[in-house]
């Protein structure tokens, strides 16, 4: 009958050290790293983009730059910061944080997880040689809608390129999100039931099914641009039964899920940071993860709200405005829920703990922005304007990159053992959060006033010249408080010494439990998981009972 | 009371209490994506027939069920050989196996080849992808759904390959399994695109 064949003995990857271990590399912790380095030079071209447009629209008629200028610096400035930074930074700290945390030794798929990351400068490669060629970059916005995007209107190959690169993102995106999904799901540590996963890991969970559900659907209606720029399809063309709109339905049916993809990891990162450094727990552990849930699911039922002025049925626009203030309220339970946890605590302000309160008050405001956009005669008047640009940039700067930075003060010490320099880190989020709101508080005012999005230049006389003029300024603030990032993170690279040591924070999660940096197998012992904070746990296990105390079973 | 360190995490098998192993679970969610990929093209056609007077619209050559119909069977059919493979490989049945994958890519690749001289007959008759977007969908979406036969084809090489090198056994033949789901799905995908786009015109 059958035999059992003999299995073909198992490869052991060669060793390789230097330069060829980070490029042949599927250690996740590796791959994590040089996706938050890739990301995070993507967001200084990004910057260097936006300071740019901010130099141009200072004040009216600078001349500084030409209409087709100015149009391809706003859009790759758009598209950089999203699908070259924003999404996937989240990958790039999921990618080294969620196997250390569920007590895992590396992802499900390593080697697909080493495909994603790669598939990136691959990606920034293609958008960025799109400076180069005739006609320029993209440069109909980041959401590119036809026919301005067709090619009679922008015949030149800068668009494709954008197509292009963004379609490669996309299956980076996808691969990471089923790699986290199967990872979570298939490699938990005996202990580590879904209930004492920390948020950061669930949020990760969460973002990864929006992407793996809606990311397709972009790559589809990016397929059908294409298509009619090029063998003349006319899915978008209403002579040949087409309508421009159905690009506004399916790129918004990604691109509304895209932007909680750009929240959650960030709402995660906060979610571990406030309960370290307020000693405390965090407040209704169980609501912040429905409500990181609820926000998943009905993000994807909003989408429409970016379409208000297209003329939608009633009933629809009824149902996707009360859809979109419903959002609201599972985002109000997680600020109260961290409000929450920052109560009765014994607060102290290191650098990843001034960077989530600042996220705290920049999300919020960011949010409530986003409330009156809701209000369907209200966006009427005020969608398209520099409201819109302030709301964008409160939530994805104050929100996402906050908690970005936030994340890197808190595990740099994690990663290299090293510390960020303290007092450069207060100096960095000082200036960063005056910058910010100087930046984008007038956005308010401008928006109000009526200045449009996405011109290259205003009349004078209107009373927008101030305004743009503050914007510019807190720009140009930002960009300062980048350089003193940059100083902090080479300095602390190469000098600080290591003293980090596993815990630096007195932290909760499973990745304090090793040492810093983890060994590549991540864990030579693992703790005994009985709660979501096992390395607490475990640490006050081993404090010294004080005299004349019992010992207690439980606490 | 001091609360000691455990067991190491285990080697590359261990997993905690799910019912689906590591590599399934993997093929499930990619399988996931793709739906939603075919599942935002069917949006995007519903869309466009939704605001169309007529259907084809005025002039426009229709498509033809017989053809389309005969490609359903022959895609279902290797559905059915591709199992018949499974079973094989599930009892040990070498040859069964074999058999099964490689009679189903052959019929895949003959699907390929109609499906190919059915797009240049269409040409011939003046459908092209600018034929309105009734030739716009149908040519990206069987052009989607033919790009994934062929991938599903390259995944039954690679069961096949490995399959000769023995690598499979009665009890360790996921690779088998998810490769042959997703021929599985590619097929249900195409009785999709055969309903809506071929027969409910």
């Amino acid at each position: 009958m059958a035999t059992e064949a003999i299995a073909r003995p198992i490869q052991h990857p060669r060793e390789y050290t230097g330069l060829l271990s980070w490029l042949l590399t599927t250690d996740h912790k590796k791959i994590g790293i040089m996706y938050l380095i890739f990301t995070i030079i993507f967001f200084f071209v990004g910057g260097l983009l936006a300071l740019l447009v901010r130099l141009q629209l200072a004040w009216s008629d600078t001349g500084i730059l030409s209409q087709e200028q100015y149009n391809q610096f706003f859009t790759m400035h758009a598209s950089t910061m999203l699908f070259l930074f924003v999404i996937p930074v989240g990958a790039g700290f999921g990618n080294y944080l969620l196997p250390l945390m569920i007590g895992a030794k590396d992802m499900a798929y390593p080697r697909i997880n080493a495909f994603s990351l790669w598939l990136i400068p691959l990606a920034a490669l293609v958008l960025f040689s799109s400076f180069f060629v005739e006609g320029g970059s993209a440069q109909a916005g980041w959401t590119s809608y036809p026919p301005l995007t067709g090619k009679t209107f922008l015949p030149g190959s800068g668009t494709d390129l954008w197509i292009l690169g963004v379609q490669i993102l996309g299956i980076s995106s996808v691969g990471g999100g089923i790699n986290f999904l199967v990872t979570t799901m298939t490699m938990r540590a005996p202990g580590m039931s879904l209930a004492r996963m920390p948020i950061f890991v669930w949020m990760i969970v969460v973002t990864s099914v929006l992407v793996v559900f809606a990311t397709p659907v972009l790559a589809g209606v990016l397929t059908m641009l294409f298509t009619d720029r090029f063998i003349g399809t006319g899915f978008f063309d209403p002579r040949e039964g087409g309508n421009p709109i159905l690009w506004q339905q399916l790129f918004w049916f990604y691109s509304h899920p895209a932007v909680y993809i750009m929240i959650l990891p960030a709402m995660g990162i906060v979610s571990e940071v406030l309960p370290v450094f307020s000693r405390k727990p965090l407040f209704g552990y169980k609501a912040v993860i429905y409500a990181g849930a609820a926000i998943g699911i009905l993000g994807f039922t909003v989408w429409m709200h970016h379409m208000f002025a297209t003329g939608l049925s009633v009933p629809l626009t009824i149902w996707t405005m009360l859809a979109t203030m419903m959002i609201a309220v599972p985002s109000g339970v997680k600020m109260f829920n961290w409000l929450g946890t920052l109560w009765g605590g014994s607060l102290i302000f290191p650098p990843p703990m001034l960077f989530a309160i600042g996220f705290l008050f920049m999300f919020l405001i960011g949010g409530v922005d986003g409330m009156f956009n809701a209000v369907v005669p209200i966006d009427y008047a005020i969608n398209d304007t520099y409201w819109v640009v302030s709301h964008i940039h409160y939530v994805l700067f104050g929100g996402s990159v906050f908690g970005v930075f936030a994340g890197i003060y808190f595990w740099f010490p994690k990663m290299t053992g090293k510390f960020l320099d303290e007092g450069l880190g207060r100096l960095h989020f000082a200036l960063m959060f005056i910058g910010m709101n100087l930046a984008f508080m007038p956005m308010h005012v401008l928006g109000l006033k009526g200045m449009p999005r996405r011109i290259a230049d205003y009349q004078s006389g209107q009373g927008w010249e101030i305004w743009n003029l503050i914007a510019t300024v807190g720009a140009f603030i930002i960009a300062a408080s980048m350089i003193v990032f940059v100083i902090n993170f080479i300095h602390s690279l190469r000098s600080a010494p290591k003293t980090a040591g596993d815990d630096p924070w007195e932290g909760n999660s499973l990745e304090w439990s090793t040492s810093s940096p983890p060994p590549e197998h991540n864990f030579d012992s693992l703790p005994e998981i009985r709660s979501e904070r096992p390395t607490r746990d475990a640490r006050i296990a081993r404090q010294p009972l004080a005299p004349g105390a019992q010992a207690s079973a439980e606490h | 009371m001091a609360i000691q360190a455990t067991a190491t995490h285990g080697g590359p098998a261990h997993q905690t209490d799910e019912s689906m192993s590591r590599g399934m679970a993997g093929m499930a969610f990619f399988i996931a994506s793709e739906i939603m990929l075919f599942g935002g093209l069917f949006a995007g056609y519903f869309y466009v027939r939704g605001q169309a007077s007529a259907w084809p619209p005025e002039g426009v050559h229709k498509l033809d069920a017989v053809t389309g119909g005969i490609l359903t069977a022959l895609l279902l059919l290797s559905g059915v050989v591709a199992h018949f493979g499974v079973v094989g490989a599930k009892s040990g049945r070498q040859g069964q196996f074999i058999l099964g994958m490689a009679i189903a890519m052959v019929m895949g690749t003959v699907f390929i080849a109609g499906q190919a001289y059915e797009w240049f007959s269409l040409m011939d008759e003046g459908l092209n992808a600018g034929s309105t977007v009734y030739g716009s969908t149908f040519y990206v979406m069987t052009g989607f759904h033919g790009a994934h036969v062929i991938a599903g084809l390259l995944l039954l090489a690679v069961v096949l390959v490995r399959g000769f090198w023995r690598d499979f056994t009665p009890s360790r033949h996921l690779f088998v399994d998810a490769g042959v789901l997703y021929w599985h799905f590619v097929d249900v995908v195409w009785v999709f695109l055969y309903v809506i786009l071929y027969v409910l015109v």
